[in-house]
Parts: structure tokens; sequence; C-alpha cells
């Protein structure tokens, strides 16, 4: 990256520090380096972080912003996948909101919560929980993703299968746009059209159509139980067709994972306690609702997993057998990053009747790269977790590995999917853009990012790449 | 970006010196992607919402100054240094990357290549010197505390009861209490004529050849009186004992943390608690009891057995208990106090009067906190030697 061409340390930064506080802003160049990264592969220096407390704050941040030409990259806990809090250009400020983490109003009786866009998704759930309610998306990374960062990537999971992604759940937002003014939008009623939907533009907008600083959320009751069953097939093509099989019957289970068979050697050895049968994948069921309901569909559900083909099959009743099961599920990715020095998560998304040709096409790619991929997911939901595994520091290998991304991207793509369902595009993906969407819904959604943010201040180079921006990942390597 | 850039992961040139660690440890380094699930552990990141102070910004750094992409300034070493070695992030950690292992071999680095902090050179004169971490006359100090009760005990025995330095100089009332507890309990085992701190100090701060040094120097002592077992009250050094020792010598002994024997003894029916202490108690959980030895019933069984306590956890205990910040008290004053304020905060919510623990620096750390909650800190040898009628005071 070339080096920044305006005044930081003679005026910016003083004057970043008047709005947010002496020791609120951070220039040493071990900082910028630690906000460099996010759990991507990307990687983009900033000349300075900010810390935030307040609405007023970003508004008057933003607006300096315009006075002196420095782009913004909002940034909650960093946990982003796809780059999303890169700089793609000298003279960006790494906008911190984690900080802005206060439950603002409780608004039990609308089912409505507002909060700030710095909590956490897990301390909203522990906050909601002794009222009877919860927040239903739930990324695995739900233990630091702020809500922020959820709406801004409009986050998935393993529930999205039956209650939506984040979009679903989002009933309003006081957004600091690009002027540093402050609109809210959005309604407290269920039903809402009064003119076009500004509050989904901005939910999956990945932070560069306005500053998200608070959001009015829907909770929902939690359920009296959530019960799982694991049946085991023999491929995770067979598994695939299962899956679509469940929903088919109307089983109306609220998530549905697949494992595939190296993805279960990796958390039998990580948890050095779980013993698995020997089996090409498993797909791992939940049903929620009252006792007596799921106990029914989880014995239909038996019968199916036979009809199937299952090789053998489990039912999980009480919290703690469920409990485990689902941590062997949520093990599968720290699992397999013991296996190598690098490890790369994609989250490719296709239509249920192409998930068994997806896997295929998966063992493929892995195969014409001679990179190893392991694969879980949302199997529900269409949505693959493949896991690229390989060793950066070789850069044959490495070179390899990032073939093997832009293979597996394109085959998403021929199959009528996307190359991102739930982490973004953010910097990491750009070059998949042009292929994905057509020259001219490419056009309109650079007119709308004009719209909000005619001088590109908000995160520059992500979603809609910038002149001379290197977006080909394949270029250097 | 180039290639360099990406393979590097740092965008910086690697113009410096190149900082060499062991080679597992490097490994471990690039193991880390980033997930940022350290910071729902950390509690110098809690402290200082900064991710640079935060185990993933630790190991950033880390793997940069492998790469020679910063030289080892100020700030560097106060990030390195301000690890308290807790291990709460390898709790979280999905990778269970091994971070104190990585910082170990780092510090070990930083002290070879003379990149320390003179309060540390002070501490590490102390133990070599004075064989205190406080710098006292500690043959005067330990024959005050224990000379009276040590001239009743057995001249040889293959058990030791082992003080610490720590104990003895802040804590000595409860490091006698714990001898006491032993003797009336009819324990065979002896104490040595004077004591050398178990200088696990001098590892954690990355001075290895010293510390190696001071430990086989008590290996050998510990030979050399025929010491097969080791009691002590202080759980740093029954960690240090039994890692750091073992791992320099086999002949190393077997050391317990002496909650772990009053547990028995209760249940034998040596140790009778009669005695009540009134009030609502909540437990910190040592980290070198804790995550390091995985004892967390041993001190919970003591304290449920002594009359009248009305016991409750703390929202964060067991493997997820804070750090009191006590191992960077020296020279991050401010920082531990932040880290112990944050412990006697949820101990206040709770109501309780009482912290107790099991280990004297806890004590120090919280105890230095908890007045201004009017919450007492105590220990447990103390209180339970109180609650058996041997000692008048657990205060």
């Amino acid at each position: 990256m070339e080096k920044h061409l305006l005044n930081w340390d003679g005026v910016i930064i003083p004057k970043l520090k008047k709005i947010a506080g002496e020791d609120n802003v951070l220039n040493h160049a071990i900082d910028l380096y630690i906000y460099s990264r996010d759990a991507s592969i990307d990687v983009g220096m900033p000349a300075a972080v900010a810390f935030v407390n307040t609405t007023e704050e970003v508004a008057d941040i933003v607006k300096l912003a315009n006075e002196e030409g420095f782009s913004i990259i909002p940034r909650g806990a960093g946990s982003n996948v796809s780059g999303g809090v890169i700089p793609a250009k000298p003279d960006c400020l790494i906008l911190v909101l984690a900080r802005m983490n206060k439950v603002v109003d409780f608004d039990v009786e609308n089912f409505l919560i507002t909060v700030e866009p710095g909590i956490v998704c897990l301390d909203l759930n522990t906050y909601l929980e002794p009222y009877g309610f919860y927040f239903p998306p739930d990324p695995a990374s739900d233990k630091t993703a702020t809500i922020g960062g959820m709406i801004n990537n409009n986050s998935g999971g393993i529930r999205a299968l039956k209650y939506g992604v984040t979009e679903e759940w989002i009933m309003g937002l006081e957004v600091v746009l690009a002027d540093g003014n402050v609109i809210n939008i959005g309604n407290k009623a269920i039903k809402f059209v009064c003119g076009y939907d500004l509050v989904s533009l901005f939910v999956g907008s990945e932070g560069t159509l306005g500053i998200i600083t608070k959001a009015m959320l829907k909770i929902q009751p939690l359920p009296a139980v959530r019960l799982v069953a694991s049946g085991y097939f023999n491929s995770a093509f067979e598994a695939g067709k299962c899956v679509r099989e469940i929903i088919k019957r109307g089983f109306d289970p609220s998530g549905t994972e697949i494992l595939d068979y190296k993805t279960l050697k990796a958390v039998e050895e990580y948890s050095g306690t779980l013993k698995f049968p020997e089996c090409g994948a498993v797909v791992l069921v939940e049903l929620d609702g009252n006792r007596d309901d799921v106990e029914m569909r989880l014995d239909k559900l038996e019968v199916l997993f036979k009809e199937m083909g299952a090789i053998k099959s489990e039912t999980a009743r009480d919290l703690e057998t469920c409990t485990q099961v689902w941590a062997a599920r949520k093990a599968a990715f720290p699992a397999l990053t013991l296996r190598r020095p690098t490890a790369r998560m994609e989250d490719v998304s296709v239509p249920l009747k192409n998930l068994p040709a997806m896997f295929q096409e998966i063992d493929r790619v892995s195969e014409k790269n001679g990179i190893e991929i392991a694969t879980f997911g949302h199997a529900g939901d269409g949505n693959l977790h493949p896991i690229l595994l390989w060793d950066e520091r070789d850069p044959d290998e490495h070179r390899r590995a990032l073939q093997t991304l832009v293979d597996l991207w394109h085959a998403a793509i021929e199959l009528e999917g996307t190359v991102t369902g739930e982490h973004g595009i953010g910097v990491s993906k750009l070059m998949m853009m042009p292929v994905e969407h057509q020259p001219k819904v490419l056009e309109l959604k650079k007119k709308i990012k004009d719209a909000f943010d005619p001088k590109n201040i908000l995160c520059p180079g992500h979603i809609i790449p910038i002149p001379g921006q290197r977006i080909n990942i394949l270029e250097d390597a | 970006m180039t290639q360099e850039d990406v393979v590097s992961g740092t965008m910086l040139e690697p113009k410096y010196k190149k900082m060499v660690i062991e080679d597992d440890a490097e490994t471990e380094t690039y193991r880390c992607v980033r997930c940022g699930f350290c910071r729902f552990a950390c509690p110098i990141f809690d402290a200082t919402q900064v991710d640079s102070y935060n185990c993933r910004g630790r190991i950033m750094l880390e793997r940069a100054l492998i790469e020679g992409g910063f030289p080892i300034d100020d700030y560097a070493m106060e990030i390195l240094y301000t690890c308290t070695l807790c291990k709460k992030c390898e709790e979280h950690c999905p990778a269970k990357i091994k971070v104190t292992d990585v910082m170990d071999s780092v510090r070990v680095y930083l002290a070879d290549n003379d990149y320390t902090l003179s309060e540390h050179r002070s501490i590490a004169d102390n133990i070599l010197e004075k064989g205190n971490t406080h710098g006292q006359d500690y043959p005067v100090v330990f024959n005050e505390v224990f000379g009276e009760i040590k001239a009743t005990l057995p001249k040889e025995s293959s058990t030791l009861y082992y003080a610490g330095c720590v104990g003895t100089i802040d804590y000595p009332d409860n490091s006698l209490a714990g001898v006491k507890l032993l003797k009336e309990a009819g324990e065979d085992f002896t104490m040595l004529d004077a004591e050398d701190c178990c200088a696990g100090f001098l590892n954690w701060l990355g001075f290895k050849p010293y510390f190696e040094k001071a430990a086989k120097k008590n290996i050998e002592l510990f030979k050399s009186q025929g010491i097969e077992t080791i009691i002590t009250a202080c759980p740093m050094c029954a960690s240090v004992f039994n890692e750091d020792y073992k791992a320099i010598s086999e002949d190393a002994p077997k050391a317990y943390h002496i909650s772990e024997v009053l547990t028995r003894l209760i249940d034998e029916g040596k140790i009778k608690l009669t005695k009540p202490l009134e009030g609502k108690v909540t437990f910190k959980d040592p980290c070198h009891l804790g995550r390091y030895a995985l004892k967390y019933d041993a001190p919970r069984k003591i304290i449920e057995s002594i009359p009248g306590v009305e016991f409750v956890e703390l929202p964060e205990t067991k493997g997820d208990a804070r750090c009191c910040g006590g191992p960077i008290r020296v020279p991050y004053t401010e920082l531990r106090n932040d880290l112990s304020d944050e412990i006697v905060k949820d101990a206040a919510k709770l109501g309780v009067q009482y912290i107790l623990t099991t280990c004297p620096t806890c004590h120090h750390s919280i105890g230095m906190r908890a007045y201004r909650e009017r919450i007492r800190v105590l220990e447990l040898p103390r209180l339970v030697a109180y609650s058996a009628g041997i000692v008048d005071s657990y205060r």
C-alpha cells in the first residue's frame, strides 16, 4: 500500500483527540499494525485508530473526515473473515465502535430491544435470557461478534434455516451518514411499507453506506426445548440429499448441519473423547418447540434417516446430550485449524437442489489444486463452510490455495449460488463481483453507493472497487 | 499488496533484527486465525479495551517481531510484559493455541537479549541474591515466623512444608496457620532451616538460565534432605515445582497445594471445623491452582465444611475465573488494580462480606482493593485453623 498523504500527526490526530479524547486515539506503529487485520487473510495499514463512545463523536469524526479528506472504516470486534474492516487505500481511520455496547431501551411489551452497535451477541442473549427471550441470529462467533458487525454483514448462523438471517430481526436503525448527518429509519410497527426500505439497504452494506450507531432489534421467546438428531451417511452427497428431504417433508428444523468425514476425524482428535461411527458425513438436525411436538418429530426423523440410507442414527433428548452434540459442531473449525498452520473458512451458498453437487465440486477443486479441504456447514439453507488448509509460508502451496479459493467461488456461481452466504464481500472477494453480477447490476450498486457516500469516505474499496485497486487475489501469487 | 506481504501477513518490511523463539512456539503464532475469541477472555483486554493488549494482538506482534517488522521498543515490551500468563485465553481459544508457552519463549528471547525492565531485574536480583522476591533478609524473616514451631517438628521427613516467600513475608499468620494445621492433624512433615524462593518469577520473566540455576539448587537441597513430597500454601510454588522443576529433573518432589491436603484431613476427621464464620463468602480461584493445576473442588469442599458460611460463586469462576493481575504488579500496578477491581465489583454485587482465596498473590492484589467495598480477603489455611480452634483470629 502507498504511503499516507494527509497530515495525520500535525492536523488530524490532534483534532480526533479533541473529539474522542486524548487516550482514545492510537497511532503507534504497533497499534496500527494490530488494527491492520481481521480474521481474513487480508491486510491493510490504517493511519490511525479511534475509539468512540457516543453517536455525537461518530458524527463529529465523519464531519472531520469530510473536511480533511480521510476515509473511515467502522470496526466492532474485528472478527470479520472477508476483510470487512481492512483499509484498501491509504489515509484510513479505523473507527472502533466496540465500546458503544449498552442496551438503550428494552421494550418488552413490543418484543423489541434497542442497543448500541458494540454489544456482543452472546452478551445480548445473556441479558435477554432471564426475561425468557433471545435474539435468534446465531453466528458461531457469538462470543465476540458485535451486533453492529452482524448487521453490517447480515450474519447468519445455524438457526438461519428457521429464523432467517440478521436482516429479518432489525426493525430500525440510527445511522450516521457519510456527511455526518444522523438519521433514524425503520418503525416499531411490524408491518411497515412507507416507501423504500432503507433499513434493509443498510443491513449487509458492510459499512459502506453509513455508520450504524443504534439498532432496534426484534426478539423471540425462548423455545421450551431444543433437541437434536444425528444421521450418519456413507457420503456427504447422500447426507446432502437427506437434508433436502427433511425440509421437503415439513420437519421444520431450526438447524441442519453437515460435517464431512475429514471434519469428524479432526473433531475426534481435537476432543480426545468423542468417537463417531465410520462414515462419509453426519447430518445434525435441531428441532425446537414444545417437548411433545419435538419428541414426535424426532421419532419420525429416525425413520426418515433409515429410509434415506443412514448407516446409523442417534437422538439427543436431554440438554446435556444436545449440548455435547452441538459442542462437536462448534469444535469443527477449531479442530481443523490444528491440522495445518493456515486455515481459511469459506461460505459458498447454493440452492438446496445443488447442495450434493457442491460437495462433489469441493472434492474436485481440492484434488485439482492439491489443497486439503474439509467441509461442514448449514446444509439446510445451502450454506457450506469449506475449510482450506495449508501453510501460507510456502509460496507454492499458498498460490495453489488461492487458486482453490477462486475455483470454489466459480463452482458455487455455476451451481446457481453465491460466493458468500453470510461473510460478505469486504476486500477479499471483490474479484467475484463482476462474475456473480451483471454489469448493469454493478452499475446500480455503484449508484447506490454514490448516492449515500459521494466522496467515498466510508470503507472505500469494499464491495465497490476503487480505481487502481488490485482485486485479483491470484495476481500476486 | 505483494506476495511477501500476503505470505508474511504483516505488510511490514523485515528491516529489524528478527526475534528468534523456539520452533514450536513460532508455529503456534502462525496458527492464530485472529478470530478474536480471546477478547472474551483476556483480563488485560477487558481493562484496556485495546486489541494490542489482547492475546490476538500479542500474537500478531510476536509474529511481526519474528519477521523483523518492528524494533523491540518500550511499547512492544509493555505489550509483551503485561500478559499475566493467567491462561484464561487458552480456555476460550478455539484453536487451542498454547499462548503461555509462546509468551514464555518470547520472554526468554527478550531477557537473553537485554530487553528487560529494571523493575524485573530487581526482582531477579532479589531472588538470586536474597532468596525472595521482596529483597528482604529472608532467613531472618523465615525464622521469626517459623522458628518456634520448627523446633517442634521432626528434623527429618520425606514430606516438606514449603511456606513460599510471598506468603511468609506478606501473610505470615496464614503461612504459620498451615504448619499448625498439619501438626495438629498429626501429619509427618518437616521444614527447611531456611527456604529459597521457588524462583518462578525468574521463569515467568524469561530469565531462564537463572531460573534453572535456582531450581537445580532447590532440587539438590530437597534431594539431600530426602524430600519426596512438598506441601505448600502457595499455588504458584506448587505449579513451579510440579511443572517447571519436573521439566528440569525427574528428581523434583511432587508438590501438593495445602487445600488438597486439608480436604483429606477434614474428610479423615483429623481436622474438625467447629467455630463458624458468619457471613456470605465467595471464592476466587487462583490461576495457578485452577487453570494451571485444574484443582477446583478442594477449596470448595473446605469452604462447605466451615460452619455458618453462606457460599456463592463469582459470576466468572473455575476455568473462567478472572485473574487478580498479581503477576504483573511490578511495575504495572495500576493495571493490576484494574483487574482486581473487577473481581471486587463482582463480589460486591453478590453482597459478600468475604472473598476467600488460597494464594498469597491473589490475597495481596485483591486485598489492596477490596477494603473500599468493605470486603475482607481471607486465605483458607488461617480460616480453617480458626474454625478448628487452632488460632484465635482469622483476620
